[in-house]
């Protein structure tokens, strides 16, 4: 491995910290930087430290963001009296991405987890109750994953805010898109049948 | 269901080789150690994505190789369509599930495509054996028959090791009572579940079973299996009296489990009880009895199967003929001719003396496999 100049080496050694990079694609990118122009390996220094330098929790629905409060809470053509409840930023965007939800979201950043010593205080749930307090919220939709921990971090979200006097609700569950219905389990098929709408 | 070819690539012992198999006995002979339960291994791994052995996957990797590959063609005559199955590892746990050229992300996606039926010495003292085995037993056969078990069955170990964290630590923190409630809720609605099935499962298995012991047994032993679990009280309960039952049942246990810090009711502490003409067979049972009812639960495995899929499983027989006796062998091979069902059947030389059991064989050395053909053919006797 040694076989490169320092300076190299430990770009290559850096790139590969990341995550799904192993080295030969870490080597890859290394070279594409090196052969790029100086002004173009500049940029992309400059754009790693203003984004960690910048990047801060919104005080209000804690994503990431490089103004305080973010553009999606700062939008007044946002519905502000219902709030979708996600794991982590990247859901924010995939929601976005959709277009559906005109709401504002709250970020948990991460599930509940006893094995890895993750509770509730290690989430964003105090900020949540806080915000409920503050602002006039109709309907809270919860829409962690649907592994074990996002279930039981809905759950339990759900027995925190239901008294409250607001309407809890859940993402629904079951057949993707363009999926058959012959070859879904049965877990899939009863969700998706209790999660059934009107027509 | 018919596993035509096979073609192995650094798994075991094997380096490299293709096998074309018979479509009813297969029989491999070879003295230990030459790589014969290794190819039955392989084909289990070809049907389930996991060894029958409870070891790593690096571990079948061929020594000083970096990668396992191992490729099975079959045809299903009751939908008339061939599948090709390849499974690659490589060392230190990249897998990749290929069916028909596509691949598969989930493990379940592999369940179902090729079904297996096993039978080793090992399942001779499933009675006899703790709990563990019992439950092994049926959940690896309600997988392959069931599609979303597997996956139901991972939810709720994965929640019982939560809970049981959470369990550890709830002295520390008051709120943790709060979200113990949280995972008791999946507990209950993943392990109903589970419990569900398995009961569904031995409403058939049981009549089943029943009928081959009378037939091996001569009209002389009444098999009977039942579901032994703290939540089911009579074997017709519903699925809303086992919910009802766990709640009560975490509720009593709630402060022991705290002491212990485990789970201590589910699915997960169950268990299958037999009985021969209703004395309990672990206790009272000769051994000829239990492997009686060994047998009889293998063959109405396979009948399960074929009601349930319209064909039959791929019976693997690893080193069990010569444990059981003359009685027992024929009534098993009777079963496998009647029934047209392709066998891998492994064992020492000497069995094959006298009463072939095939006219095919292939002999197993160091990892090479010979197909030769047994001179003086004659098919078992039947009765």
């Amino acid at each position: 491995m040694l076989n490169y100049a320092n300076s190299v080496q430990k770009l290559i050694e850096e790139l590969a910290k990341l995550p799904g990079i192993g080295p030969k694609t870490a080597q890859r990118l290394a070279f594409y930087i090196l052969k790029g122009t100086k002004e173009d390996a500049y940029k992309l220094a400059q754009a790693i430290i203003k984004a960690k330098e910048k990047i801060t929790y919104c005080s209000v629905c804690c994503n990431l963001t490089d103004v305080n409060t973010c553009h999606i809470c700062n939008n007044s053509n946002r519905d502000r009296s219902i709030i979708c409840v996600v794991e982590d930023s990247r859901d924010v965007a995939a929601l976005e991405r959709t277009k559906d939800f005109k709401g504002l979201y709250h970020v948990l950043h991460g599930y509940i987890s006893p094995m890895e010593g993750i509770g509730p205080e290690q989430l964003k749930i105090k900020e949540l109750l806080e915000r409920l307090q503050k602002e006039e919220v109709k309907e809270i939709v919860i829409a962690t994953n649907s592994s074990v921990e996002g279930e039981a971090t809905a759950l339990y979200l759900a027995k925190l805010i239901k008294p409250l006097g607001i309407k809890v609700t859940r993402i629904a569950q079951g057949i993707p898109a363009g999926g058959d219905i012959e070859y879904a389990d049965e877990v899939t098929l009863s969700r998706a049948f209790l999660g059934r709408i009107e027509m | 269901m018919i596993l035509k070819t096979v073609e192995i690539t650094n798994f075991r012992n094997y380096a490299q080789e293709k096998v074309e198999l018979n479509d009813n006995i297969n029989f491999f002979i070879g003295e230990n150690g030459q790589g014969k339960t290794n190819f039955l291994e392989m084909v289990y791994y070809l049907a389930l994505g996991r060894s029958f052995k409870n070891i790593k996957d690096d571990e079948i990797i061929n020594w000083h190789k970096d990668f396992f590959k191992i490729k099975g063609t079959l045809y299903k005559e009751n939908i008339n369509r061939d599948f090709e199955i390849e499974i690659t590892y490589e060392r230190k746990g990249k897998k990749t599930i290929k069916i028909n050229g596509v691949i598969y992300r989930k493990l379940s996606d592999l369940l179902g495509v090729l079904q297996v039926s096993t039978f080793t010495p090992e399942d001779l003292t499933i009675i006899k054996d703790g709990p563990q085995k019992r439950r092994k037993y049926m959940d690896l056969e309600i997988s392959q028959l069931k599609k979303g078990y597997y996956n139901n069955l991972l939810d709720y170990y994965r929640v019982i090791k939560q809970r049981n964290n959470l369990l550890k630590e709830i002295n520390f923190n008051q709120e943790n009572h709060a979200l113990l409630e949280v995972w008791d809720n999946q507990l209950i609605n993943l392990g109903s579940r589970i419990i569900k099935e398995r009961m569904e499962f031995l409403k058939i298995l049981v009549p089943l079973s029943r009928k081959f012991q009378w037939e091996i047994s001569k009209g002389q032993e009444k098999l009977d299996i039942t579901y032994n679990s703290v939540l089911v009280k009579n074997p017709y309960e519903g699925q809303k009296e086992i919910i009802n039952n766990f709640k009560k049942e975490l509720k009593e246990k709630k402060q022991e489990e705290i002491k212990k810090g485990i789970t201590l009711v589910g699915p997960h502490r169950d268990d299958l009880i037999f009985y021969i003409n209703g004395k309990e067979l672990k206790k009272y049972g000769s051994q000829g009895q239990q492997r009686s009812a060994v047998l009889s639960l293998k063959v109405a495995e396979l009948k399960l199967f074929y009601n349930d899929t319209g064909d039959y499983p791929i019976l693997l027989l690893d080193d069990v003929m010569s444990e059981l006796d003359d009685t027992r062998r024929n009534f098993l091979t009777n079963i496998i001719r009647k029934n047209n069902i392709q066998s891998l059947i492994t064992g020492a030389n000497e069995e094959l003396k006298g009463n072939s059991l095939a006219k095919e064989v292939f002999k197993v050395r160091e990892g090479k496999i010979e197909k030769n053909k047994v001179n003086g053919f004659n098919p078992i006797r039947m009765e």
